[in-house]
């Protein structure tokens, strides 16, 4: 046992996500030996996240505070015929990331999940049925789920809600690029085999 | 497919012991409480990773130790490889092939392939629908990996959907039901599908083998979900997808009821699977010495069905399996066994002349 501020501190940095009581202690001992000026950039950097960041009115992405939309929604050359649909913002991140949505997002702020008290209300999920109904400017609607149960649930849920309103898609299920194929388990194959396609 | 050699260290109450199966046909002697049955079942669990008997893994755990190892070297019908399965109360469960970890216990299933036979099975599956249920459910596991996800998923599903249902009464509206419905059917059809598929392929060998080791006349047969198997062939065999448009239907005729039960009321994990003799369901009237005929013909059956599979005979373990049967009958079996790769048998005491000398032997101390 150390003094009971580095304790704390440990134990902060447990509660985060994917960090165990090894690690959080690494981390923390890394603070504790840093200059002070970096100690407090790490601080002033988490509360200036907090306090910086909202969540834009239309899509729900993260933008900065004090903005009313975020940069996707604010970007005139964004096609916003087409709404990609995901659970969390930071799958927004990541599909950002390769540049290839040309449309705009919705978050809809997780999954169906009963078990963790999780239903369609607790979605936003209303806010995407008035977006579609406003106006029928938006011609397709991408469901990007996870591939979990719960994901599947979800976008099914959507689906049967939204067919009528617009044309509603998927992402394809198969191979990662550039794994081997003796590699990949064979669940994935199987999907990859059922999805296959004519050359 | 042969096991060479075992290591338990420990495993249940075998504190430390080297075995070399020497043989393909081996009888293993020893008094109760030696632990014969552990033995087999430390065998299986190099088949399915985990207990055979439906135990917990830390009940497999020595008193008052802290972790269990199970290690063989087995013959995979080309080369000789090494399996290890180790459980440690704060490890969690691994398994090792040829020194190297597997990334999913469950990726152990294609691997060394066993059929296990016990006695204590006999009335616990034969008289309970949810364990003749899992006896098949394991059985397509051992041949498919594919399945045991896809009863992983249904299992998810149905545990959410069931969850909704409960939830009900307090939110208007069945809307939510649907992205479960969904699914549920999707995969409930494909299980269905599946199980089906697999007892129209174990069914001729399962009356074969009951044929032989049974004296009286009567016949075996399977029923699932009260369709008579032997009718049944590939060719009109249902697809998964129309099984699952089935379901659909069936879903929406249980609606009401399910909304006061508050669960789900058909599907895989409900369906009857009955065994008959001469057309009568054998849980209510088999006699015990009937029960265990038929438990020991389908588990000759699982073990030409994996052969059916993946090309390699499993290993045949039968624990106790002379008890309660009569002379011929064991003499049947014994005759029977000549047919298969390897076969481990256990007995408390030395059975009838014919099986000694067919048998090489080992004794537990």
């Amino acid at each position: 046992m150390g003094p009971s501020a580095l304790e704390d501190l440990i134990t902060a940095f447990g509660r985060l996500p994917g960090i165990g009581r090894k690690t959080a202690q690494r981390l923390a001992l890394y603070v504790i030996k840093a200059p002070r000026q970096e100690a407090d950039a790490l601080a002033s950097a988490i509360v200036a996240a907090k306090d910086g960041i909202a969540y834009c009115a239309k899509c729900f992405n993260f933008t900065d505070r004090g903005q009313e939309l975020c940069e996707v929604c604010r970007n005139p050359r964004r096609d916003g015929q087409v709404i990609c649909v995901v659970e969390e913002a930071s799958d927004v991140i990541a599909l950002e990331r390769s540049q290839l949505v040309s449309g705009t997002y919705h978050v809809l702020g997780g999954a169906l999940s009963p078990l963790d008290g999780v239903g369609p209300d607790d979605l936003r999920i209303d806010e995407l049925m008035r977006r579609v109904g406003d106006g029928g400017e938006v011609k397709e609607v991408i469901l990007a789920h996870n591939a979990s149960a719960e994901g599947e649930a979800t976008a099914e849920y959507i689906y049967q809600k939204m067919s009528a309103l617009t044309k509603v898609t998927r992402l394809a299920r198969g191979l990662p690029v550039g794994s081997d194929l003796d590699l990949i388990d064979r669940v994935t194959l199987a999907h990859a085999l059922e999805g296959r396609q004519n050359f | 497919m042969r096991i060479g050699e075992l290591t338990l260290k420990p495993f249940r109450n075998l504190q430390d012991l080297h075995v070399d199966f020497e043989s393909d046909r081996e009888l293993i002697l020893g008094g109760n409480g030696r632990g014969k049955s552990n033995l087999l079942e430390a065998i299986s669990y190099l088949s399915i990773g985990k207990s055979i008997r439906g135990a917990r893994d830390r009940e497999a755990v020595p008193h008052g130790g802290k972790y269990f190892d199970i290690s063989a070297r087995w013959h995979d019908g080309t080369r000789d490889r090494q399996l290890r399965v180790f459980y440690g109360q704060e490890e969690g469960k691994q398994v090792f092939l040829d020194g190297a970890a597997l990334s999913r216990v469950s990726d152990v299933l294609s691997l060394f392939q066993s059929v296990h036979f016990s006695p204590e099975d006999v009335t616990l599956v034969l008289r309970f629908a949810a364990q003749r249920r899992r006896l098949l459910d394991i059985l397509i596991c051992q041949a498919e990996s594919q399945y045991l996800h896809a009863l992983q998923r249904y299992q998810r599903i149905l545990t959410q959907r069931n969850r909704c249902l409960r939830g009900w009464r307090a939110t208007p509206g069945p809307d939510e039901l649907i992205g479960w419905d969904v699914q549920l059917c999707r995969l409930g059809g494909a299980i269905r599908h599946r199980r089906m598929r697999g007892l129209i392929q174990l069914e001729p060998d399962l009356t074969r083998f009951y044929r032989r080791i049974s004296t009286a006349q009567e016949e075996v047969g399977v029923v699932y979900r009260g369709q008579v198997v032997s009718e049944l062939d590939d060719a009109g065999l249902l697809s998964a997808e129309v099984m699952a448009e089935e379901m659909t239907t069936e879903l929406a005729e249980y609606r009401d009821r399910e909304r006061h039960a508050g669960h789900t009321l058909c599907g895989p994990h409900r369906d009857a699977l009955t065994f008959t003799l001469d057309g009568v369901g054998a849980d209510s009237y088999g006699s015990q010495g009937q029960l265990k005929g038929i438990l020991v013909a389908w588990k000759m059956a699982e073990v030409r069905f994996l052969e059916g599979c993946s090309g390699q005979r499993p290993v045949l373990l039968l624990d106790d399996v002379f008890s309660e049967l009569d002379e011929v009958r064991s003499a049947e079996l014994v005759a029977l066994v000549e047919d298969f790769d390897q076969v481990l048998l256990t007995a408390p005491r030395l059975p009838g002349e014919g099986i000694c000398d067919r048998f090489s032997q080992l004794r537990m101390a």
